[in-house]
Parts: structure tokens; sequence; C-alpha cells
């Protein structure tokens, strides 16, 4: 027989400075048998199930049921057996649940005021699904999420390049999903990560509108677009089979070619609605970035003539209005994704602000709080955090440079008050009120220096042609100008409107006939071939022609203005002068207030 | 090998700890929080595309798989596509399908951060028009150290494999069956029809622990304690002893194969250039395709299973065969595969049908006897044969009067009047069962359904050409 030596029994290493647990008798003996993996939790059969809370995939009358572990629900209950037994079950978890609410407990004694935040602990596929659904689980069905889920954060994982894990959902109370397989001091600092975030959600000014339920809303969305294929299909079923197809298409909003096959029976009707309605969602995604749900939209009666001095900004919500072709379940479609668009502008815009804030916050509590301090692993949480400021030659590190303002910021603030009695609290409230007011633009136009751009090493960089040859592969990509107040300039055009062009509606009865005016906020050239194609989807949408004034730039570097028009199907461009149309326009106008002012066109 | 089965009820691998957990669990009340209880795949860790259920990326997945199966459907050039690394599918690559949107333009530059001057290059524009960090000066490099625990993660091409859109050839031959056959197909197994394979299905009272099988195990030592014991029989307490294992045995089966073997010859004279060559290999991935594909149907019919995966090929041999004026057989050495051998090597030279057929004749007499063996022979050449066409003809019509299945002659860009062409159909007729001829002007697909359609076509698909 092979006799197993006995070893000695190590204990598992206490997390930093924390109070050992106090738990005794029974519950040590299993405590001590439970599986340590270098720190990392047993894997996720062996949970019991008052632990799991369920996470739906998908809409509600199609859902998938995936298991979450749910960290906040090992608290509290002193009488409740089932929550002690789980405590004595999973030492690991307990830990954990320890670390959340020390961090908590800190981050509330630092001075941030977060929300509430539920972590729950997922496996790594399922927070990549997440991830991929911008943290929403209960999400319209779209191959692009699919396409997302891989390609930006399951194939670097497969290829060893390592990605961060954090999904922090906005909301009452913030939700946060961890990794199982991070390790502890890892969670650790992505927890603090999350109350950062928390704490903007509370208090940032952008994100004041937000709806508390965010996820029960984004869920009923997913619904709604769910029933109406569902409705879409039922339509299908019931027409008499003697409708001319060219009928029932423009009845109910479906390719001919669909209906034919649908008929001949090579398709199911709810594969034909459903693609149907995958495809439509196609051509509103590419213009779902048309978005500004911050002002109510304009009456028609203003874009009869060209307004330019106050144009809509929400394009979409334009066309939701006013498109004549849009059949009413295809409108319902356009304002649910810009509706979802609109609550999560808020995180695009504040991308290096909520980043910086939380390294910031992270740094601060774990080196400055002693009872955050996880001494058996410092060097490599260290490490784990320095990886989030990896630089990048062609892109900007959001997390390094928000960091970095906010240090700089704090530096200069603690020379400012050097003399004051509350120094540090006097700091501490100035710079509670930048993260109350500020958003990415704000945050680089007013607290950016030049000491922090050398310290980066930053610089523009430019391809070395202008024109058509900079957009095509293997142009070559030279340092132009290491200088400040360039950078300073190129970043506030790259962070503007959420790195959104700006773009307006600015006549809806170009030609007479209620055909859409559009006017680019000229700050840079649009990627060209994206741009005509994007034209095409939006004029299926509004259903008439579409114009586009916008500027390109040639080989020389002087942008000229050219207007890109669309018919549905192809588009084609012309150039125009800007000064002489606008002063025939407002000739006309004159004319119009003398004379008859009923000779407006049709419009629409 | 461990062969002990987990228990089927966690999924988990058992441990004194577990155990120990899971009576625990046992003896509580069921939990008030989460009624319904969990099936084995929901509480699975998931570990690849197969565990994963998330719809919307096998969508995504779909809509590239589509693209594949109308390319191989419309016999579009299968070299766009990898083989996968086990041989039985084609796969893609993950191609990103960008929506359009406004978007600010790579021609406006950006800005970065790193050491470096004015005017050094930083990086490129990349093929979806996105700025790229230069070679080797890479943003993302790996850093596999500080991961922690990456148990399960491989990233070699294998793992990346199992996420790629792939098409079996299986359903290849099925896109492209329409009107296919095996030409001349006779059974002729009959050698190997005792072909005995070792199969687990036995139980024996000997064994390795490692086979224990423990189900029928505890069945007989229950059995045995209830002769024994009686009244006092008690299952909670069952003492084991140990002639009542039992274990995991094989038992040996007759299994009746059928077997083929295809002759690929291939001319390398001067002329067959580079775009001449693809033809054949395009050609040939279809023809292979179809009939490896119908003899592992053939032969897992023949076992009284469906044909899975791994059957795809059963019972088929290749031999690929090179020659100028003179011939050789392409063998697998660490230079390369047979098959890849064949399809790069150039030699120059004249063009000789003789040695090459010689070649087959050969082998057939040592290695595949005719009375045991299908053979299909498809002959890729652009040009006439010189002066030996006589001879050639002739060893043809011997090997099938001897009962070769299929001599197929395939003409890569040339005249339909060339000398051999021409003999070929003169000695044979110009619809012959045996021996058939093609002339490929192209590398179209078209001319690629023509050729297969030629080969491995139905009398009446054959007509219609």
């Amino acid at each position: 027989m092979h006799v197993r030596p006995i070893l000695p029994t190590i204990p598992p290493p206490a997390f930093g400075c924390m109070q050992p647990l106090p738990a005794k008798g029974p519950a040590q003996s299993v405590a001590n048998e439970a599986p340590h993996r270098n720190g990392t939790l047993p894997r996720f059969g062996q949970y019991a199930r008052p632990l799991l809370t369920q996470l739906r995939f998908g809409s509600q009358s199609a859902s998938r049921v995936e298991y979450a572990v749910f960290l906040n629900r090992l608290d509290g209950g002193e009488n409740n057996p089932e929550i002690q037994r789980q405590r004595q079950l999973y030492p690991d978890l307990v830990k954990l649940n320890e670390v959340r609410k020390q961090a908590a407990e800190a981050a509330r004694q630092a001075g941030l005021d977060p929300f509430d935040v539920d972590f729950y602990v997922v496996p790594e596929d399922k927070l990549l699904e997440l991830a991929s659904q911008d943290g929403f689980p209960e999400r319209y069905p779209h191959w692009s999420w699919g396409q997302e889920f891989f390609t930006k954060y399951k194939l670097p994982r497969l290829q060893g390049k390592t990605v961060f894990t954090e999904v922090v959902v906005p909301g009452q109370p913030v939700q946060a999903y961890l990794q199982d397989r991070d390790p502890d001091y890892a969670k650790k600092a992505l927890m603090i990560h999350a109350l950062a975030r928390a704490d903007l959600y509370k208090n940032n000014l952008y994100f004041k509108h937000l709806n508390p339920g965010l996820s029960q809303e984004v869920s009923s969305y997913a619904s709604l677009i769910r029933h109406i294929s569902q409705q879409l299909a039922q339509k299908l079923e019931t027409l008499a089979p003697e409708t001319p197809s060219a009928m029932v298409a423009t009845n109910l909003g479906i390719d001919t070619a669909k209906i034919e096959a649908y008929r001949k029976g090579k398709a199911s009707a709810e594969d034909v609605a459903n693609e149907t309605v995958e495809q439509f969602i196609e051509k509103v995604h590419s213009v779902r970035n048309l978005v500004d749900g911050l002002t109510p939209l304009k009456p028609l009666a203003q874009f009869r003539e060209p307004t330019r001095s106050a144009p809509e900004y929400d394009v979409l919500g334009f066309v939701v209005k006013h498109s004549k072709v849009l059949h009413p379940w295809q409108r319902d479609i356009v304002d649910i994704i810009r509706r979802e668009t609109h609550a999560l502008s808020p995180r695009t815009r504040t991308q290096i602000l909520a980043d910086g804030w939380a390294c910031f916050w992270n740094e601060k509590l774990n080196t400055r709080n002693p009872k955050m301090w996880d001494l058996s692993h410092f060097t490599q949480e260290a490490r784990w955090s320095a990886r989030k400021f990896r630089p990048d030659p062609v892109k900007v590190n959001s997390y390094q440079l928000g960091y970095e303002i906010f240090k700089g910021l704090e530096k200069d603030l603690q020379r400012k008050y050097a003399d004051h009695p509350k120094r540090d609290r006097k700091v501490l409230e100035e710079l509670l009120k930048i993260r109350k007011y500020s958003y990415d633009v704000s945050l680089i136009r007013q607290h950016l220096t030049k000491e922090m751009v050398e310290n980066l090493l930053m610089y523009n960089y430019d391809p070395d042609k202008r024109g058509e040859a900079g957009q095509r592969q293997g142009a070559k990509l030279l340092i132009s100008t290491h200088d400040f107040e360039k950078i300073r300039e190129r970043l506030i055009e790259m962070y503007e409107n959420g790195g959104q062009p700006v773009i307006s509606v600015v006549n809806s009865s170009f030609d007479g006939n209620g055909e859409l005016l559009l006017n680019h906020v000229y700050a840079y050239d649009l990627k060209k071939d994206y741009a005509e194609k994007t034209l095409i989807n939006l004029a299926q949408l509004w259903g008439r022609r579409v114009y586009l004034e916008t500027m390109e730039t040639d080989d020389k570097k002087e942008p000229k203005p050219v207007r890109l028009t669309s018919d549905g199907r192809s588009v084609s461009k012309s150039s125009y002068d800007p000064q002489k149309e606008q002063a025939a326009e407002e000739a006309k106008k004159k004319v119009n207030n003398g004379g008859n002012n009923n000779d407006m066109g049709t419009g629409i | 090998m461990i062969r002990l089965l987990p228990p089927k009820w966690t999924g988990q691998k058992s441990h004194a700890t577990h155990q120990g957990r899971r009576q625990a669990e046992f003896n509580q009340p069921a939990p008030s929080i989460l009624q319904k209880p969990l099936s084995k795949d929901t509480v699975r860790f998931s570990g690849g595309p197969d565990d994963l259920r998330n719809s919307n990326f096998q969508r995504w997945r779909d809509i590239l798989t589509k693209q594949i199966r109308e390319d191989l459907k419309q016999f579009r050039s299968p070299s766009q596509y990898e083989k996968t690394s086990d041989g039985s599918g084609v796969k893609s690559s993950m191609d990103y399908i960008d929506l359009p949107r406004f978007m600010r333009s790579s021609n406006e530059g950006g800005t970065g951060q790193g050491k470096g001057g004015k005017g050094d290059q930083v990086g490129q524009v990349g093929p979806d028009g996105q700025p790229q960090p230069a070679n080797g000066d890479q943003g993302e490099e790996g850093d596999e150290e500080g991961e922690g625990d990456k148990a399960g993660q491989g990233s070699g091409d294998n793992s990346m494999e199992q996420w790629m859109p792939q098409v079996s050839r299986f359903e290849i031959a099925r896109l492209i069956g329409d009107g296919l056959e095996l030409p001349n197909f006779m059974p002729r197994g009959k050698s190997n029809i005792q072909k005995i394979e070792e199969v687990w299905d036995n139980l024996s009272r000997v064994g390795t622990p490692g086979n224990v099988n423990r189900r029928k195990s505890f069945e007989q030592a229950m059995r045995r304690e209830m002769a024994m014991l009686g009244k006092d029989f008690n299952p909670l307490n069952i003492q084991w002893r140990k002639d009542d294992l039992r274990f995991f045995n094989t038992s040996e089966k007759p299994i009746p194969k059928e077997s083929a073997v295809i002759f690929y010859i291939m001319d390398t004279s001067g002329s067959m250039t580079d775009k001449r060559k693809k033809m054949a290999r395009d050609a040939n991935f279809y023809l292979s395709t179809y009939i490896q594909a119908r003899y592992g149907e053939i032969n897992a019919e023949l076992r009284g299973e469906a044909a899975s995966k791994k059957d795809f090929g059963n019972g088929v041999q290749e031999e690929f065969i090179i020659h100028d004026n003179d011939a050789e057989i392409m063998q697998s050495d660490e230079k390369g595969s047979a098959e890849y051998k064949f399809y790069t090597t150039s030699k120059g030279g004249g063009t000789s049908f003789k040695p090459a057929l010689q070649k087959v004749e050969e082998l057939i007499k040592t290695k595949y006897p005719l009375d045991q063996w299908n053979v299909y022979v498809f002959h890729y050449t652009d040009g006439d044969p010189s002066g030996d066409d006589e001879e050639s003809a002739a060893i043809i019509k011997s090997l099938i009067k001897q009962g070769l299945n299929l001599y197929g002659y395939i003409q890569t860009e040339g005249s339909e009047n060339s000398v051999f062409h021409r003999k070929l159909n003169a000695t044979f007729g110009p619809r012959d069962k045996f021996v058939r001829t093609m002339v490929m002007n192209d590398d179209s697909s078209e001319d690629c359904k023509r050729a297969v359609q030629a080969m491995l076509g139905t009398e009446e698909t054959r007509k219609k050409l």
C-alpha cells in the first residue's frame, strides 16, 4: 500500500492585516480542507446554491440562465443559518467579502461617496459576454455583440495578451462583475475601481439624468425587440398566400426576396422575421452615434428653411419623428437604440475621467491605508496595477493619462494650500469638485499641463501623406510634434463629443421635396468610405435624398468644402461655395418675407 | 489512462473534501433562493465554444460559415481556406464585419506615447483603416506572468481553431454531391471483410485498477451481500471484496471494410505553370473530398453506425506520382508531406506518360491488388507526351481489363486536339465509362465544376456537359 506522508498543515496566508475570522470548532476543519489554488476561488460547480444568483442572458421571453456568485449575500444574517453555513463552507469567499467591506469602508473614510455596489463573481466567458453587451445581460440579440465578444475580448486572451476585467454597470445599486479566476489582490483592486466609478456615477453631473434602473430599462427594450420579431413572423404567417409579395413587402417592411423564400418553404416565418429585424438593427447601428438626448427635439417647422444658427443635433430623433418611410416596428427599434445610446453616452464622454479617477483611488487606498495592504502579494499587485499603464505608440492610454492628471492636480493643490490649516481636507474638496463638474474634454482643457505631457512622453503623429493616400493601408505614421499646445488641441479634438464627429440637421427640405441637409461641424476629415456607406444607410431610413456638408483635405493642406449626396443606393460628391450659397439663401429669405410666404414647396 | 467515470450529477472530480461538502449539503434542507435544480450544463465551468452558449457569438460565426459554404458550393478555389489540423474540414479566419459609421479619418493623425524624435515612424495605417503600431513595437505584447492561474488556456493554433468557422469535408461532399457518384464502384473488400477491431464493450474479472467499472462492481457487491446476509442486508454499509471487482475490457469484433486507392499523377514538365498546378489542386480537393466522404459513409454503414467526423477518408489511400521524362512516387518526409511535395515540386524537362503509368501498374501489383481495392487514377498534364502515347494507352487498356475503376485524364490549359486526348478518344471512345477525359481552359470555378462532374458525374450529368 502506498502511504501518503503526513505533511504539517500550513494555514492559508492571512489577507493583509485583516482580523482573522471568528470561525471555530467544526467549521475550522472544513476551512482547512478547502482547496486553495494560488489564491483563486474554487471552480463554479463547487458553490452551493444559496450563493448563486441568476443572470438572464437574452430577453425575458427567450432567456438563457447563467449563474453568478453574489458576494454581498454572504453578509448580514447572524440569525440566518443558511448564510452562516455558507460562511463556514467558503472561507475564501468570506475573505473576499471582508475585502469588499474593507474597501467600501476605506473609500467612505477617504472621502468618496459612492452608490452601493453589488459585486458578482462570474466565469471568464460570462464576463466577456457581459462586457461585449455593455454590461447588460438582457440585451436584444444581435451578431455584432458576438463579434465584439470574440475579437475585442476573447481573441487577445487566446493569444496570451492580457486584458483587464472589470464590468461596472451604472444604476442603483451599481453592479460590478469580477472574474472568478483573477487572483485576490486583483479582485481587491477591481473592487476599489468599481467603488471609484460608483462614486463618479453618483456625483458627476453627466450621470445625473441616468435612469437608476438602467439594466431593467435595457432588458425591457430587449423584450420589446423580441416581441417585434414575433409579431412580424405572426403577421407573415397569417397573410393570405395570394397577396402579391410586393404588397406584403410594403406593408410589413420585409424584403421581397425573403418573402419569396418563405413562400417556397425555404425559410420559416420566424427566421425571416429575425433576420429582417437583425439587418434593420445593423442599419441603425451604423448611425446610432448621431444622438443628443439632452435637449428636446425642435419643431419641424423650423427646418423648412436652412437654420444654421439653431441646428438639431439629435439626428436620429429627428429621423424617428419625421421619417415617412419607417414602419411602426422600425420606428420602435430606432427609438430604442437611440435611447440606449443616449443612456450610454455619459460613459463614453467620461473615459479618461473615470479611468483616471479609479486608478488614482486604487493607488491612494492601497498605499495609504494599512488595512488594505496585502503583504503576501505586494509585488504581484504592484505589477498587476502597473500593467494598466502600458503606453501605446498610436493611442492614448486613458488610464495613464487620467491618473497623471489627477496625480498632478493633487500635487498642485497641495502646493497651493501648503499653509492652509486643513490642507488635506481642502485638497480633497477641490478634487471632489473637479470629479463632479468635469468630463474628458474639460479635464484636458483645464487641468492638463506641459509637465504631464512631457512625463507621459506624448506626441502627435500624422501620416506622411495627406488626402486619400493617408487613408490607404500601409501609410506611414510619423511623429509630427511634441508641442504641448498642439497635443492638447488634438486630444480635445479627439475626445470632443465622445470621440464622435458632430453632425446636425440643418434643413429638412433642401431641394423643396423633403430632402435632409446635414452639416458636419468640421474639426477633422471623416473616414471617406465609411461616411459614404453610412450616408446610404441614413438615406434609407429617411426615405428621401440626404445631403451632408463636410470638408475634405486634399494633398494640399487646405480642407475644401464638399457636399455628399445619397439617394439610398449610391453616393455622389460635389464641391460648393458655402459663402455664396448662404448669401443666396439670405436673399431668398428677404424676397419671401417681402412677398408670398406660402410657396415653400411641399416639405414634410 | 484513467477510465473512472466522474459522478454524473456534478461533473466534478470527486475527492475527499468535496465528498465532505456534498454530505454537508445533502443534510441541509433545499435552499429557498433557487428552487430550480441546477442542470449539469449551467454550473459547469465553460472551456470553449462548444460549452459556450453565447448565441450572439454562434450567430456571428454562422454568418462567416455561410460564406465558406457558398464558396465551396460554387466550386470556388478552396486554397483561400486552410485545412483544419486533423484534415477533416476547412476553416476560415475570423473576419471582422465592420459596420460603417461617421468617424475620424486616419489621415488626421492622432496622439501616442513613447520615445522618439520628430519624423520617427511610430506605426502605419492597418488593413481596417485604423492606426497600427509599427512592426516589432507592440503596444500590447503578451504578459503571462502575474496573470495568476492560466490553466486550461492554450495559446497555440489548435485552441484557436475550435473557435473558427469550419465546414467539415463530409458537408462539402454533401454540398457538391448533386449528380455525382463513385465511378464504377465494386464491392471488393472481400479479403478485408474480417477486419478485426478491439471495442471497449466487455467486462472482465481481472484488470488494472484504472479500469474498474464501478457500477458493475457495486452491483456485484450488493448482490453478494444480499445473498450472504439476507435480512441483515444494509445497503448503506456494503463491504466490498476483491472478487466483486469488474473491469472494463475489450472484445474483438469483425468489421467489414471497403478500401480504395486514389492515384494522383501530375506532369511537372517546364510548361506546368503555377496557375496550372493550382487548377489541378483545386480540382483534386473536390475529387478527393467526395471520394473520401463516400467511402467514409460506406464503411460506417457496413459497421451499422452513422458516419462521424473521424470516418472521413476511412479505407481510402492516396498515392502521389509526379513525372516528366521519369516518374517518382512522392513520400512524406521531414521536408513535407507527400501531398505538399506533389504540388510544389517543379522539374522541367520533357513529357512522358509511360513511366508514371508503369509506376501505377507496379503499385497495383505489389500493394493494391485490384480484387481487393477500388482504384482511381487522376492524371493532370498540359501537353502531349513525346512519342509513347501508343504504349501508354496500351497500359491503361490492360489495367482496365484487370479491373481499374477509373482513369481520369484532366488536361490543364491545352487544346482539345492534343495527341493524347485524341488517342484516348480514338481508343476508348469519347463517352467511355472507365476512361474519362476533360480539358480545363481556365482556373475559373466553372471549369473546376466541369472537371469534377466529368470525372465523378453520373451518366446523365456527363451527358449534359
